[in-house]
């Protein structure tokens, strides 16, 4: 092999091992870019203001959005993505048995996520538009990293589980589901977040197998909820409260809350 | 000639009444059926959700419970309880205060009935009997209708009572089974109808009377 030769295969491996780390195309892989990662999103129609809040989660190669699980029944769906530069291009498709399909595309460049997604409803026969109806979403922000209550030392024990709850006024039946998430040293309920509760700190000790949590989060509107569990192989239970502080009154409502890890499969 | 009406079978009569109960307790039972549905509707969970409505909701409910409370035989003994379980300590008290003015609410309307419709209703339910005493009690004055009823009872047991009305009131708003004759609000109806009670003393007495209930409810909560 001549000194040129050796020459153009040093170039082409170079070429190559760089356009390699440039353009990443994956699927659902382990060590994706996007695997494990959670955005906190406020959602819209196109054109429109924002209406809504969702939490979107990659893991274990599908893509979930919380509010159009728990609300229209649409499952974890696959998610693909690649890398150019700094940013990730990913998209997305879920399908649900009763309110039909969504495609999500968009870019993540750092904690930042902005996305489109195109909701083609089933069709019904009063509706008159069939058509897929298009809406935005864009990074929320994720509140503070610092602790929010009085004895709330942030920790990172429970980073990157989610729990897919059921939750009850105490001494009540369910009420609704909830994915209870926590991701780098921040705990998210998807039901608060959609009622515009900022993902908090939180804390959590470990003591004989039992990891016990607390975190508090707080809305603009409607007050604040401290949550306190434990988590035991795979599963959590615990308690939460209301404060909601209006003129002369205070309502404080106590709720329960149980669940497995949640498994996207 | 002489003339004689033919004597009414007491049959048709006995049939003509058991028909017109059976219908009463048929409207009783309609209204007390929407009552529980009513009161159903209030229990529900209370979330974060429902903050925005939760004032509008507090309102609607508490006059929903006052309006059921002052009309006898609805259920607003349940809707104020599913109210205190909702709301917490501070609706415990709301909810005693939103009692006291159902019960004068049921007072006063039974001030307004005019002694004509209740000898109607009477009349009605061939209770004549009855119809002759509200017609009796009709130009009398408070004091005067008290010694009436004194004097023509037919037993030793209503001079009692009458004496003790008040007592007797109280203890009616109380017992479990004070339904039969309509609840809180049939108790404030017939002491506004018997026209027996200056309303001040009725007032003082109810909020008095009343207390029990919240009360345990209160400190069952703390």
């Amino acid at each position: 092999m001549t000194s040129w030769q050796r020459f153009l295969i040093g170039i082409l491996t170079i070429f190559l091992g760089v356009g390699g780390w440039v353009v990443t195309p994956s699927s659902a892989a382990g060590n994706h870019p996007l695997e494990g990662r959670v955005f906190v999103v406020d959602t819209g129609r196109s054109g429109e203001g924002p209406s809504g809040r969702d939490v979107y989660c990659f893991r274990e190669g599908k893509f979930l959005s919380t509010f159009h699980n728990t609300q229209h029944d649409f499952p974890p769906g696959p998610y693909t993505g690649h890398r150019v530069g700094d940013v990730i291009h990913f998209a997305a498709d879920a399908q649900s048995p009763t309110r039909g399909s969504i495609h999500w595309e968009g870019t993540i460049r750092g904690e930042i996520i902005n996305a489109a997604f195109f909701w083609r409803d089933t069709p019904r026969w009063y509706s008159w538009h069939n058509g897929p109806a298009k809406y935005w979403a864009r990074s929320a922000g994720w509140g503070p990293t610092t602790s929010s209550g009085p004895d709330i030392a942030a920790s990172h024990l429970l980073d990157g589980q989610v729990y897919f709850v059921k939750t009850g006024e105490k001494g009540n039946p369910p009420d609704h589901s909830d994915y209870l998430i926590f991701w780098e040293g921040r705990f998210v309920s998807s039901a608060c977040v959609e009622l515009n509760f900022s993902p908090s700190a939180y804390s959590a000790i470990e003591k004989d197998g039992t990891i016990r949590f607390h975190a508090e989060i707080r809305s603009p509107n409607r007050g604040r909820m401290t949550w306190r569990g434990t988590v035991r192989r795979n599963n959590t239970e615990g308690t939460a409260e209301w404060h909601y502080k209006r003129l002369f009154w205070e309502v404080v409502r106590h709720y329960w809350f149980r669940g497995p890890v949640y498994s996207m499969e | 000639m002489p003339t004689s009406t033919p004597p009414k079978d007491p049959r048709g009569k006995w049939l003509q009444l058991t028909i017109k109960i059976i219908a009463l307790v048929s409207v009783l039972v309609f209204f007390n059926q929407i009552g529980h549905w009513l009161a159903d509707q209030v229990s529900f969970q209370l979330w974060p959700r429902h903050a925005k409505m939760f004032f509008p909701f507090l309102i609607g409910a508490l006059a929903t419970y006052v309006l059921l409370l002052s009309i006898p035989f609805l259920p607003g003994i349940e809707m104020g309880l599913m109210l205190m379980s909702v709301l917490g300590s501070p609706g415990i008290i709301l909810v005693y205060l939103a009692t006291v003015l159902a019960l004068s609410f049921s007072f006063f309307f039974g001030r307004q009935v005019p002694p004509r419709i209740i000898r109607h209703a009477l009349d009605w339910f061939h209770l004549r009997r009855a119809r002759e005493l509200v017609t009796a009690l009709e130009p009398l004055g408070p004091e005067e209708r008290f010694h009436f009823l004194v004097e023509s009872a037919p037993s030793r047991m209503i001079p009692f009572l009458l004496r003790h009305r008040y007592l007797v009131v109280a203890l009616l708003l109380n017992i479990p089974g004070n339904a039969l004759i309509g609840g809180g609000g049939g108790v404030g109806l017939i002491a506004g109808m018997s026209r027996l009670f200056p309303f001040p003393r009725y007032l003082l007495l109810i909020s008095i009377a009343t207390i029990p209930g919240p009360l345990f409810f209160l400190l069952r909560a703390m």
